[in-house]
């Protein structure tokens, strides 16, 4: 899964950009599986991203899912999209807000890691993000 | 549109009927104008009566984004804010990073018209499709920090907010829009916006930009702009200092505006260099979508009237350090951190208002403006305690020394008369920024001949006559100059047509790859020559602005002084020199106009 050192974070976004490129094509945000969030002006920066529940053995979305659109596969969730139902119980099972909802192209968004090699961390010009243990 | 990055629409707001609709952009205007600053120019040319007021409901305030702004070109989030300029009539075009321009296209809107005037403070109210002129009572009288925290807290963290402070409610024409600490700094936006009651624009938006290239290749294409920028060495320079390295150099060489540039070299410079000023910073940050991260946050602890705790801000940059600091002759670094805050949370243009006050210093220095007439204050050189109290009393137009700079320099040497306009260091009203015109005559003609005015940044051509990463130019030779100018205004016109960051030029972004950028997102092919063609197009459409309010070549001076005084090292700059070539090279008649046949050479509609 991804970690983040979110104190070196400058906020530029880059991370969120690139994954909703890869994820619906489009730079968009909202369809983006990780997130960074800051509350006030220079206050704390926070980063939504699928950690798998914390390393437990059951994930959230995955327990809510009705079909079997989310599984865990090989250290990430992986999603189907002819399995899914858009009943969006996954997105609010998430406990940390880390699965996404495109309404345009009706895919849920979740971090797989990019298949190996995360966009995000490439893209990250601080090294706030690495690549930790599943 | 057949063109990507585009939204296709600009949101129309109308404050007088509470009016609100949207016009379409069209693929030949921006085959001819790109985004940003070309198409600003174009919609307001066409959209704002000539010979207005600029403080009047006629006015018209547009900001706008360009295509890259929301994908992942880099440096390209950038926002502009164009209007008829209260300072001096021209069409002014003022930009600020941040996080505005994604969220404003995220909401489905490539920029915002803004006609007529309200009766009462409002605020624009945009998440997506639904727009709404809201009540801004609870928010008048507030600065420009204060206000976008207090939206923040009304509507959620993820709204971003433009806002004026009390200088741009006060209709000062150095008021500037302001987003997080980001300036949209000169030509006095924030006073058109107060004229219009409007405090404050705040929107979120939560749908995406689609771009031309298919996803893997737009990734790539993009990565390597992005790369080309980290692997450049003067990037990790930015990232540390900002722009603050730049000091010590131009000071050593004796091109430091200082004492209202009655020399050129200031003894105190040590103490305000970028080595100093990272002392005080704590972090740094970046805009969206920014591999350079030029800001810092800074921290210090001062025990005064303004901050008596421990206050955050973000590091100040060349051109406020030099303004408030060496033009003043003050050298106390604190105290000009902290008056460059209190000029962002009035929502003042730090570099004129610094200029301004370095005029009236130097009226005080000649026995022009007295104690009495200043309110009590001493305006001696190197004296720090006066620039808050300046500040403010400027910002709120306080009868008196207060709204006497208020107007800035033209216009308050202009009511006092007799000697004093001598002393204001402005090009068609606009105070110089802080590269001394007689030590880079390029930068002198740029200053002198650029549509708004002495904008350092129409023209960076430092990077070509000091830095040597665009040339290896002599600064005092002007031979070259004018054909160095004509290209470099004409580039600089397409990078705010992007809009990308004026930075990008000193880290290898060259002018094929501005045109790259474009052809990625937009899906249009645009060849460095293209590039220079469009952006001659917008310095043409810029100056034929100029000619219908009645300036013509006549207006294309630098104040007496930089003939006549010699800078630090003996050195003069008679801009007239240098005139007739560029006229020649750009096409224009001897008066500065442009002919006929170059307006239909360019496609220009006038």
């Amino acid at each position: 899964m991804i970690e983040h050192d979110s104190r070196k974070c400058v906020f530029c976004h880059l991370c969120e950009w690139v994954c909703s490129m890869r994820a619906v094509g489009q730079i968009k945000p909202t369809a983006s599986a990780i997130r960074v969030t800051r509350s006030v002006r220079f206050g704390p920066i926070g980063f939504r991203v699928c950690d798998l529940c914390d390393g437990r053995e059951v994930q959230a979305c995955i327990e809510a899912c009705p079909t079997e659109a989310l599984t865990l596969d090989g250290g990430v969730v992986k999603y189907v999209q002819e399995e899914c139902t858009a009943c969006l119980a996954c997105v609010e099972a998430c406990p940390i807000g880390a699965v996404a909802w495109d309404a345009a192209s009706e895919k849920v968004v979740i971090c797989d890691l990019c298949g190996g090699k995360p966009l995000c961390i490439e893209w990250c010009p601080e090294d706030v993000l690495s690549l930790g243990a599943a | 549109m057949k063109y990507k990055g585009y939204m296709g629409k600009i949101l129309t707001v109308d404050l007088s009927s509470g009016r609100i609709g949207h016009m379409s952009l069209d693929d030949e205007t921006v085959e001819l104008y790109i985004g940003g600053r070309g198409l600003a120019t174009r919609i307001l040319y066409d959209a704002i009566e000539p010979g207005i007021a600029p403080l009047s409901v006629q006015n018209k305030v547009l900001f706008i984004t360009g295509p890259a702004a929301g994908t992942l070109v880099p440096t390209a989030s950038r926002f502009g804010v164009g209007t008829k300029s209260p300072l001096n009539n021209t069409l002014s075009v003022s930009y600020a990073g941040g996080y505005f321009a994604p969220e404003l296209k995220f909401a489905g809107y490539d920029g915002i018209l803004i006609s007529g005037a309200s009766d009462r403070p409002v605020y624009l109210y945009i998440h997506d499709d639904q727009v709404e002129i809201r009540d801004a009572s609870h928010l008048w009288g507030k600065d420009a920090i204060v206000t976008q925290e207090i939206l923040k807290e009304e509507l959620g963290a993820e709204f971003q907010i433009a806002a004026i402070g009390p200088a741009g409610e006060n209709l000062s024409p150095l008021a500037a829009t302001v987003h997080e600490q980001h300036v949209c700094g000169r030509g006095g936006d924030g006073a058109v916006l107060g004229s219009k009651k409007l405090k404050a624009i705040a929107v979120h938006g939560t749908g995406g930009v689609e771009v031309a290239l298919p996803v893997q290749e737009f990734i790539k294409e993009a990565r390597s702009l992005h790369e080309t920028i980290l692997s450049n060495p003067v990037r990790d320079a930015f990232r540390q200092y900002g722009t603050t390295g730049m000091l010590g150099a131009v000071n050593e060489i004796k091109a430091v505006p200082t004492r209202n540039f009655q020399e050129t070299y200031f003894e105190g410079a040590d103490k305000l260099l970028g080595e100093v000023l990272a002392r005080y910073v704590i972090r740094s940050e970046a805009c969206s979508d920014c591999p350079v991260v030029c800001c810092s946050v800074v921290q210090l602890d001062v025990d005064g009237e303004t901050y008596r705790k421990r206050f955050v801000t973000e590091r100040l940059e060349h051109q406020p350090i030099c303004a408030l600091g060496t033009y003043c002759g003050i050298d106390d670094l604190e105290a000009l951190i902290v008056a460059n805050d209190v000029c962002d949370r009035m929502g003042l243009d730090g570099i004129s208002t610094g200029a301004t006050i370095a005029f009236a210093m130097e009226l005080y220095q000649r026995g022009i403006l007295t104690r009495e007439q200043c309110d009590g204050l001493e305006l001696t050189w190197g004296n720090a305690e006066v620039l808050v109290p300046l500040i403010k009393k400027m910002a709120m137009r306080e009868p008196g020394i207060g709204a006497l700079l208020s107007q800035g320099s033209r216009r308050a040497a202009e009511e006092l008369g007799g000697e004093a306009p001598k002393y204001a260091m402005h090009v068609k009203g606009l105070e110089i920024s802080a590269y001394d015109p007689r030590g880079f005559t390029g930068m002198a003609l740029n200053l002198a001949t650029a549509a708004r005015g002495a904008d350092h940044n129409k023209a960076f051509t430092i990077a070509a006559e000091f830095l040597g990463v665009l040339g290896d130019y002599d600064r005092f030779d002007m031979a070259p100059k004018p054909m160095l100018v004509k290209t470099m205004q004409d580039s600089t016109a397409v990078i705010d047509s992007i809009i990308m960051c004026m930075f990008t030029v000193d880290l290898g972004i060259s002018v094929e790859l501005y045109g790259k950028a474009i052809s990625i997102v937009t899906g249009m092919d645009v060849s460095a020559d293209q590039v220079y063609v469009i952006g001659e197009r917008i310095n043409n459409l810029e100056r034929m602005w100029n000619v219908r309010e009645g300036m013509d070549g006549s207006y294309d001076t630098l104040p007496e002084r930089m003939a006549t005084d010699p800078d630090s090292t003996g050195h003069t700059v008679d801009v007239k020199e240098m005139l007739p070539e560029y006229y020649r090279l750009r096409g224009w008649d001897e008066r500065g106009i442009p002919t006929a046949e170059k307006l239909a050479e360019l496609q220009i509609k006038v």
